[in-house]
């Protein structure tokens, strides 16, 4: 084709047209090159966040609450990973076939799902919490719309009943609520941590970003509780409580030496790995947070008392007469009419005439001020919940009677931790322990609060009420010397004694160096039995007998035919 | 062009696909990291759940239990020698049947006052109440 005759192709543009193209490209071109050094230099950082947020995200990382161990290292609560389902109440859809599935799953009744998801407020609902992984696998393999997992820690109590007291249990949210988890929460408690990731489309992390917080798992605690001397403290109370058909009861076990709490059993009590069904009752600490009139248990007090003043000693005789005593209108009375006793016999027989006697030779302050300084009317300061301080009046206002029922344990109430730490006077030459949850691994001191002497004797006196012609016989352990005290007390009801009683026993073992000391209680025993001597006195020896041996003590009294001597150091009973 | 103009394209071109590479090949790193991180945590939380299953089976309750089914007890305090190192202590060690007990052992009760023991739950939600004290199965036998 011949275009030279086209007449168009020979028109011949104006010059400044090409310029004006020139300078449309230029400008185009320099308007996306600010807007690229706009969007990329200026803005950079507002963009840059904006697109993270579309892929990055804040992930939480869970932090373990720390264990609780026993003093050889022995778990006894341990953190479990578990799961929680909850649902989306908008989202959620399911039909029969996977809620029958779902109601087995989680042990929930059909309806129960239902309500939950179907009324209340809010888009949220958790259907149940602290799953096994196991069970959540289970429930997400049912493939439910709008049900979703979060995951979380269930506390699992190896000991289960045995414990329940001592160690206290977690709320869902994992804060201690009773026992050492509470005493303990500030050390446990583990704190969650956080960090910004990147996660690609399958939702894996490619890329850290930053680190908002880090986990902070809780720290181990280390009780002073000895696991295998606590099932025995658990097992005889609760043999006994059956056995006599008590009401409740209560023992602890203490090393005299450093006040460390080597058991703490109640009863009743309840399994804290499932506590759906558990009442207050149950869930009490009786030893810790309920008080009572301790009885004769506290006779050798009032002895120490005159004892540290000069006012008697261990031989001096105390007419006990027909074992009545009239101060004013009031009687106090003797079970077995004693006559001439010595001090030591008073202990022995436990003569409430006798106790009452002697106290009523002291000044009401000598007194107070002996119960004051072992600790009763004050809190143990364990760091238990709960813990009770129990009652001492002011001694300006005691009356005689009230100073003659002192004496022998009535009057004044304490809690079984607190006689159990006061015992420490006569097992550690006259010093009061500070009691402990936590193991100790150096020498403890502790403070003088009568002379080591006074002590000594008053440990003799205890060692004869466990002879044949002392009140508690039961309380024997073979092979080794054991000193101790019997209590009794009426139950005080509607402000009036009743017939009901606490029966309670406080010794230690051997007596020649204490290792053990143990207080035991039992809360209206209803088979006949009800002296303590009958009734806390071999729950006593069978357990004494049992710790003794887990620790692998020395014998310090083989006399028995049975025993060869031990007087060699390196025994084959090995030192735990 | 300069021939050292080639030699820095070349260069560049290089770097910039090295970065890439070497991007790429971090962030496979990390995901196998963070993988192994969870097979970490997954292993711990095992350990735990075979901690307190072990701590479940070794209760000083269950192995009573144990120990009483296969009719096993502690020597009662007569049969017990404590042991010195004397000879005379050997010597009638020797010429007596009698046992030796290790100090640490749970003393199992001869009498039959025994609360069953709890199983584990395998990490099994614990919803299930425990059953009573169980007295009569033992009494029984």
């Amino acid at each position: 084709m011949n275009y030279k005759g086209n007449a168009s192709l020979n028109l011949r543009l104006e010059g400044w047209r090409a310029s004006f193209v020139l300078i449309l490209l230029l400008a185009a071109f320099m308007v996306l090159v600010g807007r690229a050094v706009f969007l990329q230099g200026l803005h950079a950082d507002f963009l840059q966040h904006k697109g993270e947020e579309r892929y990055s995200r804040v992930i939480e990382q869970t932090a373990y609450r720390g264990e609780v161990l026993d003093r050889n290292g022995d778990p006894l609560a341990i953190s479990l990973p578990a799961v929680s389902v909850w649902a989306s109440r908008d989202d959620a859809d399911m039909n029969p076939g996977q809620l029958q599935q779902l109601s087995t799953l989680l042990e929930m009744p059909k309806e129960e799902i239902n309500h939950r998801v179907n009324e209340g407020r809010g888009n949220f609902v958790y259907l149940k919490r602290q799953l096994s992984q196991e069970v959540a696998q289970k429930v997400s393999e049912i493939h439910i719309p709008g049900l979703f997992e979060q995951k979380g820690f269930r506390r699992s109590y190896p000991k289960g009943e045995m414990m329940a007291h001592l160690l206290g249990f977690t709320d869902v949210e994992d804060r201690g609520q009773e026992g050492a988890e509470v005493t303990f929460q500030k050390e446990l408690g583990g704190l969650n941590g956080a960090r910004r990731v990147i996660k690609d489309r399958a939702g894996s992390v490619i890329e850290d970003v930053e680190n908002i917080r880090e986990p902070r798992p809780g720290h181990d605690v280390v009780l002073s509780v000895d696991s295998r001397v606590q099932y025995l403290a658990w097992r005889e109370l609760h043999a006994a409580i059956t056995r006599n058909k008590a009401k409740a009861g209560a023992v602890m076990v203490l090393d005299p030496r450093t006040g460390e709490v080597l058991a703490l059993a109640n009863y009743p009590d309840y399994n804290p790995n499932a506590r759906e069904r558990v009442t207050l009752t149950q869930l009490r600490n009786r030893a810790v947070a309920d008080t009572y009139e301790p009885g004769s248990t506290l006779k050798p007090f009032t002895i120490a008392a005159a004892l540290e003043a000069h006012k008697v000693t261990p031989a001096t005789i105390i007419q006990t007469g027909n074992g009545t005593m009239n101060i004013g209108p009031a009687v106090v009375h003797d079970t077995h009419p004693g006559g001439a006793l010595t001090v030591s016999q008073v202990i022995q027989r436990s003569s409430n005439v006798g106790a009452a006697r002697i106290a009523l030779s002291l000044p009401p302050e000598t007194m107070w001020n002996l119960f004051t300084d072992v600790g009763f009317g004050q809190t143990p300061k364990m760091g238990m919940p709960g813990e009770a301080g129990g009652r001492v009046r002011p001694y300006r206002s005691w009356r005689p009677i009230e100073q003659a029922t002192m004496s022998y344990g009535h009057g004044i109430s304490v809690s079984l931790a607190q006689l159990a730490r006061s015992y420490t006077i006569f097992a550690n030459e006259g010093n009061v322990m500070p009691l402990t949850l936590l193991k100790q691994d150096g020498p403890v001191s502790g403070r003088r609060v009568i002379s080591s002497q006074t002590a000594s004797a008053v440990k003799d006196m205890l060692e004869l009420v466990v002879k044949p012609e002392g009140t508690a016989p039961l309380a024997q352990v073979r092979g080794f010397r054991v000193a101790g005290k019997t209590g009794t007390a009426h139950k005080l009801d509607h402000g009036r004694y009743s017939n009901r009683y606490v029966a309670s026993f406080v010794g230690f073992a051997p007596a020649s160096n204490p290792r053990l000391l143990i207080a035991v209680m039992i809360d209206e025993p209803s088979t006949g039995d009800y002296y303590g001597g009958l009734v806390a006195a071999p729950v006593f020896s069978g357990l004494m007998a049992g710790a003794l041996h887990i620790l692998g003590i020395q014998p310090d009294d083989p006399a028995s035919e049975n025993y060869a001597s031990p007087t060699s150091v390196n025994s084959a009973a090995e030192e735990t | 062009m300069k021939r050292s103009d080639f030699a820095l394209f070349a260069c560049l071109i290089i770097c910039a696909v090295a970065v890439v590479h070497t991007q790429h090949s971090a962030r496979r790193v990390f995901v196998d990291l963070e993988r192994e991180k969870t097979r970490g945590d997954e292993l711990a939380a095992d350990l735990r759940r075979l901690q307190a299953e072990r701590a479940t089976l070794a209760a000083s309750n269950r192995v009573e239990h144990v120990a009483y089914d296969m009719k096993m007890h502690l020597p009662d305090t007569h049969s017990i020698i404590v042991m010195g190192n004397q000879s005379q202590d050997l010597a009638q060690l020797s010429n007596a049947t009698k046992t030796v007990a290790i100090a640490g052992e749970i003393p199992v009760r001869s009498e039959a006052i025994l609360p069953e023991p709890q199983s584990f739950q395998g990490g099994v939600n614990a919803s299930k109440t425990k059953q009573p004290l169980h007295l009569a199965k033992r009494v029984k036998q």
